[in-house]
């Protein structure tokens, strides 16, 4: 009897052993993270690796919190879900002490739809997930749902033999499977990107690793940058952001760049769906507008619309790996394309990046040349050739780079122009209205903060043409060439409105020269006014000579006269 | 010395630089090249110094501009050697 309860013991240890070795090394994370963690990726635990994560994660040095410019802003109410770990504190207004069955309960009324959303979500169906049979191509989520178990087993959050029975509001919003009631005033959170970690580590981890393979050659971009995992970092640390005091807007701005706080952009709350994240929809919200058309010239695209028109019969459910050969998916998708790398799909979407959106940017178009760069093009092409040749493919991107290019080099030509202009102080109100911007922004040319914030004459107008021609036009004449939308960068956007702005920069440009030459020529006319002894041709000399002389002659005469009439009266 | 001269010369083109910013992004250890350049450079690649290529960007005279490969090819060799060790390789 003794014997057999030390052998189920040594094959429980040994079993958790294996579960731990299996569980330590997250295939899909790059080692550059673990290096950057101080940790060896085939031994750490799930918990060392969380642990390591989360403290990076949570180091205002690495970007959490308000940022080296936190001291110019302050929140808004609605912030406190933008930057939960900054600043949300529970409501007082409901004082309540609740169970897991009672978040449930009593948010049917309150929030009925989260609640409905939520029941029919994979997170209140554990169950489904684990009577999944393997043909079935959803079989995928069974292991991740064993590896969740591991990790919070490893994490000391589900017992060696209890399974996780529903991840439901109490676990995201309170403590992962709480066992206790919760406070209402006191326990309450928001979800932030770690809470869902602590479950989901492989893909919090593979999100967080973007900090470490964005790492530019030469800062043309700060290292991590730009990522999912660095967004608010890079929104916080935008000056004018900080600076600009329209709050409002500016949170605008904070609602594209959450992605680093929380997870439910792609798939949102409450239901959480892999499905909905994987279709180009999710991703528009954010990457569309007017200096990242990215959803609006891909859905223009013949990518884009094939979608539109075939994506009805695709299975959005089957994971981006299955995608083509289990979903029947025969054209590509933002996700389907970002989120492989070198055949493998993660939550990383930066290690292709090359062009990062903006061509003017510093050193961008400098390095597209280089190995670095043509690495990133070979993965490129990996990923165009599961559907297209190799030749296709290469020649397409090529043409995407040298058309970029020309597009670089009409703006750089315009922006000769309007940089001269600034440099010898000739911009509309220059020396006369052209108010400092809002600390801590200094004062420049064609800055970013002057798309946000103006004042006066600040920017002049043909300034902000050609910032906008680059930050708009140009951007949009990129992202229409690498999402294959043919109007997308020759008449619609990009070439035709980057061709519009140059037209109309060389005619102010002239207009301002031809009023310069009157203006030098009405100071002249203004300088012959400016007094009767300021004489500067010959002409005024002779007249006033000769004003002089007919004065001094009437004026003798006279006096020639007075005399004789006082001897004759004598 | 030289290592001055070079360093001086990099710091005139970076600070010189006149390239507007997206949000963060400052300044690159790259010395600029223009992008009429690089398409140059770019159009010349596998030909020979005598050869001569079409500009991608220029006309003059109701003509496209045509480029000797030797100039567009050294336009770039200046920038990559002022860029030092900022150039990791590459075409």
């Amino acid at each position: 009897m003794h014997a057999r309860h030390w052998l189920k013991g040594i094959m429980l240890a040994g079993g958790l052993l294996l579960a731990g070795m299996v569980q330590a090394n997250i295939s899909t994370v790059p080692s550059e993270t673990y290096e950057a963690l101080g940790l060896d990726r085939n031994k750490a635990t799930p918990k060392e690796t969380y642990e390591a994560l989360v403290k990076r994660y949570k180091d205002p040095a690495q970007g959490a919190g308000k940022g080296t410019m936190g001291k110019y802003w302050e929140p808004i109410p609605y912030s406190i879900y933008l930057d939960p770990a900054t600043f949300y504190k529970p409501p007082t207004s409901m004082r309540e002490v609740a169970s897991r069955k009672e978040c449930v309960e009593c948010h049917s009324d309150e929030s009925p739809v989260w609640v409905q959303a939520w029941k029919r979500s994979t997170h209140a169906n554990l169950d489904k997930v684990r009577n999944l049979k393997p043909e079935d191509p959803l079989y995928y989520k069974k292991a991740k749902l064993e590896e969740v178990e591991g990790n919070l087993r490893s994490l000391g959050k589900l017992g060696e033999k209890e399974s996780l029975k529903e991840v439901g509001c109490i676990d995201c919003h309170v403590e992962v499977n709480a066992k206790k009631k919760a406070d209402h005033t006191k326990d309450l959170i928001m979800p932030t990107a770690d809470v869902c970690g602590t479950c989901h580590l492989r893909e919090f981890a593979e999100r967080e690793s973007e900090r470490d393979t964005m790492i530019w050659p030469n800062g043309q971009w700060p290292d991590g940058r730009p990522s999912h995992a660095l967004d608010y970092k890079a929104n916080v640390e935008t000056t004018v952001w900080a600076a600009m005091p329209q709050r409002e807007v500016a949170e605008g701005c904070t609602m594209c760049h959450t992605n680093q706080n929380k997870c439910d952009s792609c798939h949102t709350r409450h239901e959480f769906s892999a499905a909905e994240s994987r279709k180009p929809e999710a991703c528009a919200t954010c990457h569309s507008g007017v200096d990242h058309n990215n959803w609006e010239t891909y859905s223009m695209s013949k990518h884009g619309k094939m979608v539109a028109m075939l994506g009805d019969n695709w299975n959005w459910e089957v994971q981006l790996k299955d995608a083509y050969a289990k979903g029947g998916q025969n054209a590509p998708t933002c996700a389907g394309c970002h989120f492989e790398y070198e055949g493998e799909y993660s939550h990383n979407i930066t290690r292709k990046i090359r062009w990062a959106n903006y061509p003017f940017v510093p050193g961008i178009a400098e390095n597209i040349t280089s190995d670095w760069s043509e690495a990133r093009l070979d993965s490129w092409v990996v990923t165009c050739t599961q559907c297209h040749s190799e030749r296709f493919a290469r020649s397409y991107l090529d043409l995407m780079d040298k058309g970029t290019l020309a597009g670089l080099a009409k703006y750089q030509e315009a922006h000769e122009i309007v940089e001269k202009l600034y440099k010898e102080g000739n911009l509309t109100g220059q020396k006369t209205n052209r108010p400092v911007p809002p600390e801590p922004e200094k004062p420049g040319f064609g800055i970013f903060t002057q798309l946000f914030w103006s004042k006066g004459n600040n920017p002049a107008s043909i300034e902000l043409k050609v910032l906008e021609m680059a930050e708009n036009d140009l951007a949009k004449m990129h992202v229409g060439l690498a999402h294959t939308n043919p109007g997308g960068w020759t008449y619609t956007e990009g070439w035709g409105p980057i061709n519009r702005a140059y037209v109309e920069i060389q005619d102010e440009h002239t207009k301002m020269q031809e009023m310069a030459a009157l203006q030098a020529r009405v100071n002249k006319l203004e300088g012959k006014r400016a007094s009767l002894l300021d004489l500067n041709n010959p002409e005024d000399k002779i007249s006033l000579g000769g004003l002089g002389g007919g004065m001094l002659l009437a004026g003798t005469l006279a006096l020639m006269g007075w005399r004789k009439r006082k001897q004759n009266q004598a | 010395m030289n290592k001055v001269i070079v360093a001086a010369f990099v710091s005139i083109f970076v600070l010189g630089s006149t390239a507007t910013f997206a949000s963060g992004n400052l300044t690159s250890s790259l010395a600029p090249i223009a992008a009429k350049d690089l398409l140059n450079y770019l159009s010349c690649k596998d030909k020979k110094p005598t050869d001569v290529v079409k500009s991608r960007t220029d006309v003059e005279n109701g003509k496209i501009v045509r480029v000797k490969c030797a100039d567009a090819v050294a336009v770039v060799k200046k920038a990559r050697d002022a860029s030092g060790d900022a150039w990791q390789g590459g075409y």
